[in-house]
């Protein structure tokens, strides 16, 4: 096998209780430019860039452990504290950089996590963590409470974001987007997608930028109030109802009642051509939407 | 008996699981199945198969409906080891209105392990965390109330199975919290 390494990694190791023995060491495997690339840790920061050249390094310290095969690097931070968010063994700093059409995931639990220049699918996940990724294609990103900071490529792709508290903030999606939170608070800039799948319960789900021909929306909420302000090529048909908020619109439309004697509105009606179908839902959620 | 003796209902969780009919119905039932039937049994024959596969369907979807609707729980309400949580434990509601075997016992062991997923976590992201899932408890009372005084409402009905499914993704994204590269 070709022995090119490929793959540079930079790991500083500090924290409380190492900082007076803070250490750097450089290694350097082989890595394939389109394999993939795993990267583990517990706390402290990992930034990951994809870049052309094809020059590497690795460091690695007691800590890290690095292992690489046929298409597939792997490398991970094994602490050694009583309980990972207590900083028992003090904080990996990990910068990584590795071929740009690396696949590459991320686990991480309360690491913040960048990564930028990778065109290839990612994968990123965190528990507490903020993550901040560019994302050329396909990508799946998942949190717990920590805040996701999401650009798009601008072409179409798959993006499945997930977030229990965290806020979401997603720019240039293109394609499909699946996203949900629960309390988190959702926002997109679509350029265009195709389909939007985005469900809250708690957390405002906002929607703006351009939606495709044939545009597929359904979204939900509970109790977040629900904002989509985008036009559509070859508009759209839409039905939006809520059982105790209000619905308002650019359309110069009244929503009407579902029922004489309960709450419950509902607003349904085309726009353009009606080539796309908007579905919109909550439960006491207030519901905005209009085609500009 | 007057409306008024009648005791309100708020909620679909306070109906009664099931209500036994007021005699016994099978005798007869079974009476009219014994009974042969020559000048149909033909007909009957030819047919039994479409009808075989509606009645399986119709009961499938009764059942899974009947069920989710009006199904009551077998869970614990109390959530397990709440007591190591610094802002008091969180209320688990009951998944009332889901029955199928499968969820009840995924549920109740994402609930079992819920507890040490939780005490793993950084106190910050636990705080969040169960707010998350305080605010998913809330949402499914506040939809089981709406359905008690509006039990056709499909819309409720959807909401109201989403967020048994928002809980299930929280449990099982908590699972997954796992400390990378492990600790030694």
């Amino acid at each position: 096998m070709r022995m090119r390494p490929l793959l540079i990694l930079t790991i500083l190791l500090a924290g409380p209780l190492r900082a007076a023995q803070a250490d750097t060491i450089d290694r350097q495997v082989s890595a394939e430019p389109r394999g993939s690339v795993v990267v583990s840790s517990v706390g402290g920061s990992i930034a990951v860039t994809g870049w052309v050249d094809v020059h590497a390094v690795v460091g690695s310290g007691q800590q890290v452990e690095v292992t690489s095969g046929p298409g597939h690097v792997d490398i991970r931070v094994i602490r050694t504290g009583s309980s990972y968010w207590r900083g028992g063994g003090g904080d990996a700093q990990l910068t990584v950089r590795i071929p740009q059409g690396s696949e590459l995931e991320v686990i991480a639990v309360s690491a913040e996590v960048k990564s930028s220049g990778v065109l290839g699918v990612q994968r990123l996940q965190t528990v507490s963590g903020q993550i901040d990724a560019d994302l050329a294609t396909d990508a799946d990103v998942k949190t717990v409470s920590g805040e996701l900071r999401l650009r798009g490529g601008g072409r179409p792709a798959h993006l499945r974001v997930n977030s229990v508290s965290g806020d979401v903030s997603l720019i240039n999606a293109a394609g499909e987007l699946e996203a949900t939170t629960v309390s988190g608070m959702l926002r997109a800039v679509l350029s265009p997608a195709t389909s939007v799948r985005a469900h809250t319960t708690s957390g405002d789900l906002t929607v703006g930028g351009k939606l495709a021909r044939g545009i597929t929306v359904d979204a939900q909420t509970i109790s977040g109030e629900v904002s989509l302000h985008a036009p559509a090529e070859g508009g759209f048909e839409y039905d939006v109802s809520t059982f105790s908020g209000d619905i308002a619109n650019c359309f110069g439309q009244q929503a009407w009642r579902t029922s004489t004697y309960g709450p419950g509105k509902q607003l349904s009606g085309k726009r353009g051509n009606g080539e796309g179908r908007l579905r919109i839902k909550t439960l006491s959620g207030g519901i905005d939407l209009c085609d500009r | 008996m007057t409306d008024e003796r009648k005791p309100k209902i708020r909620s679909l969780s306070e109906l009664p699981r099931g209500i036994a009919p007021a005699r016994d119905l099978w005798p007869q039932i079974a009476a009219r199945l014994n009974a042969p039937d020559e000048s149909s049994r033909s007909r009957t024959r030819l047919r039994a198969p479409r009808w075989q596969w509606a009645a399986l369907a119709a009961s499938l979807v009764a059942a899974l409906a009947v069920g989710v609707w009006i199904g009551r729980g077998q869970l614990p309400l109390g959530m397990p080891g709440a007591g190591v949580h610094p802002t008091g434990p969180l209320e688990f509601t009951d998944a009332s209105y889901v029955s199928d075997p499968r969820y009840r016992q995924q549920r109740a062991e994402l609930l079992r392990t819920l507890d040490a997923r939780l005490a793993s976590l950084p106190p910050e992201s636990r705080a969040k965390v169960k707010a998350s899932l305080a605010t998913i408890h809330q949402s499914m009372r506040d939809i089981e109330a709406a359905l008690g005084h509006d039990p056709g409402n499909a819309l409720l009905q959807e909401l109201l199975i989403d967020t048994y499914q928002d809980e299930m993704r929280v449990l099982t994204a908590l699972q997954d919290t796992g400390a990378p590269g492990g600790e030694s």
